[in-house]
């Protein structure tokens, strides 16, 4: 049925699924992405500006190395500037980039399975995040220091435990907060694979997290 | 190291969110921004390989010219079809080559004449082993002289080879298929000529070994001409150096050919039939060939002259 729909019918389709806010995004993007069809380069540049934060975070929790996140975050957006005239439409301009960086980042931890270094950013605990260190320890000064050094390793060991796919979902709805309709859409897979591999890849983390995590 | 045991444990969700506070410092996105816009620009610059090309593009742009380029491309292919495959002109100045194959195959109802008359005491003494051809193969009468061969022979190329007149058809059909047979005539002529003069040369031996009278001129006129008619054959017929899509296997088939009557001169009567029967086979173009070259002639133990075709 899905398939028979023309694309506007589609996209409409897909648009429905997500949120509000989600759909007046993907408006005002889709206007300045007909002008950078139209040939003005510089109105892409406002498109990377509004997505780049959230595009290295989904890289960089993917690889858990900084340095390999910037590159492969550049390379998305010169993929997808280059591509762009190809964009119709059918679907929102942040699922498309997210499918682009995260099929590159895909690519490029299979082909470097074996070399794997970590390089950490460092946690910004002076807002929210204070709230859950809080939670999670009394200690103040040097001591609380060191706690959220140690479980930031610990949390980035459990995540590289996971599959890369299993990782990728995680990242994408926990971190970056995607719905599972727009992960299976970004991962080209169904809804239930989604539920699944989530479902899954937090029992892991659940049992290697377990100092830190009440079950 | 910290104190687990103080530690107020939280939900898996909660701790996850931890890593949306792992963010770079903001001087690291002036660095990308720079690495951004090189990378940009030499990406624009660069140039891509063929399988990032844009086909769907250029197919577009090859499909507003889909009529025109389908209809040249169809006159090509029909012009070239045509061109092939058009039929040859027949030959009409080819007379030496004419006249080398009229005199080749005139040759041989006259040296089948004489040897039918130095045959005939034979055929008289011993007619109760004469080998008659049935329905399908050729009569052979010593008055006549005439050497027929079947009608089912399925190429007018190789020219039913009955009587002189028949002989002038026969030639101006092959005429008629010189540029087609080019090498392939060549190598057919050499061989239709040396395959009769071999036939021919075991039988006389035979004949003479039989105290049977040939008289010796026949034979020695008789592989003069043929040699003659070879050598103008392929020495005066400039279309029969065409190449033609056969050529290579029938010359290989002659050479064959040619090995195999080398090796029954040395061998027994037998093994010379069989080997020339298995060649044979294997030239069926050359039917004309092989219905002469199948002229052999029983010695005295044979007890008669036999002429298969």
């Amino acid at each position: 049925m899905l398939a028979a729909m023309n694309p506007l019918a589609k996209a409409l389709n897909k648009t429905l699924v997500a949120s509000p806010e989600r759909q007046q995004e993907a408006d005002s993007d889709w206007t300045v992405i007909q002008r950078v069809q139209a040939g003005s380069v510089a109105d892409f540049d406002s498109l990377i500006r509004k997505y780049r934060e959230r595009v290295y975070a989904i890289v960089y929790n993917m690889t858990s190395n900084r340095e390999d996140a910037a590159d492969l975050t550049q390379d998305a957006f010169i993929k997808a500037f280059q591509s762009i005239h190809r964009f119709q439409g059918q679907s929102s301009f942040f699922t498309w980039l997210y499918r682009i960086a995260v099929n590159g980042t895909l690519s490029h931890l299979r082909k470097n399975k074996l070399r794997t270094f970590f390089s950490f950013e460092k946690i910004h605990d002076e807002e929210k995040g204070s709230e859950v260190i809080s939670q999670l320890t009394d200690k103040t000064g040097g001591d609380r220091e060191l706690f959220v050094k140690e479980l930031q390793e610990k949390l980035n060991e459990a995540m590289q435990k996971l599959s890369i796919k299993h990782r990728t979902v995680v990242t994408l709805f926990e971190i970056d907060g995607l719905s599972h309709e727009e992960i299976a859409e970004v991962m080209d897979c169904s809804v239930g694979t989604v539920r699944s591999r989530l479902h899954y890849a937090k029992q892991l983390l659940q049992s290697e997290l377990q100092v830190y995590v009440r079950s | 190291m910290p104190d687990h045991s103080k530690i107020r444990k939280v939900s898996l969700e909660e701790v996850l969110r931890l890593k949306r506070l792992e963010r770079p410092e903001p001087a690291f996105w002036d660095q990308f921004e720079t690495q951004l816009r090189e990378k940009q620009l030499a990406a624009i610059v660069a140039k891509r390989p063929w399988w990032q090309l844009d086909f769907g593009r250029m197919m577009a742009g090859v499909a507003r010219a889909r009529v025109p380029v389908g209809a040249a491309a169809v006159l090509t292919l029909t012009f070239l079809v045509v061109r092939e495959y058009r039929a040859p002109k027949p030959a009409v100045d080819q007379p030496s080559a004419a006249e080398g194959l009229v005199s080749a195959t005139s040759v041989v109802p006259e040296v089948m004449g004489e040897l039918a008359d130095a045959a005939t005491p034979v055929a008289g003494s011993m007619r109760s082993s004469m080998d008659v051809a049935a329905a399908d193969t050729a009569v052979v009468s010593p008055a006549v002289a005439k050497v027929e061969v079947p009608s089912t022979v399925p190429s007018p190329s190789y020219a039913s080879v009955s009587a002189s007149a028949d002989a002038e058809d026969s030639v101006m059909s092959l005429n008629r298929m010189v540029p087609w047979v080019g090498d392939a005539l060549d190598a057919s002529a050499h061989a239709l000529v040396s395959g009769v003069t071999r036939s021919l040369e075991p039988a006389l031996v035979k004949l003479q070994e039989a105290n049977l009278d040939v008289p010796s001129v026949t034979r020695s006129r008789a592989l003069k001409i043929a040699t003659a008619s070879a050598d103008s054959l392929a020495s005066e017929e400039p279309l029969a150096k065409l190449a033609g899509p056969a050529n290579s296997q029938r010359a290989r088939l002659a050479t064959y050919v040619s090995a195999a009557f080398n090796a029954e001169n040395r061998s027994s009567a037998n093994a010379d039939h069989r080997a020339r029967e298995r060649a044979i086979s294997r030239m069926s173009d050359d039917e004309l060939y092989s219905s002469v070259s199948r002229i052999s002639v029983a010695g005295a133990a044979g007890g008669g002259l036999r002429l298969n075709f």
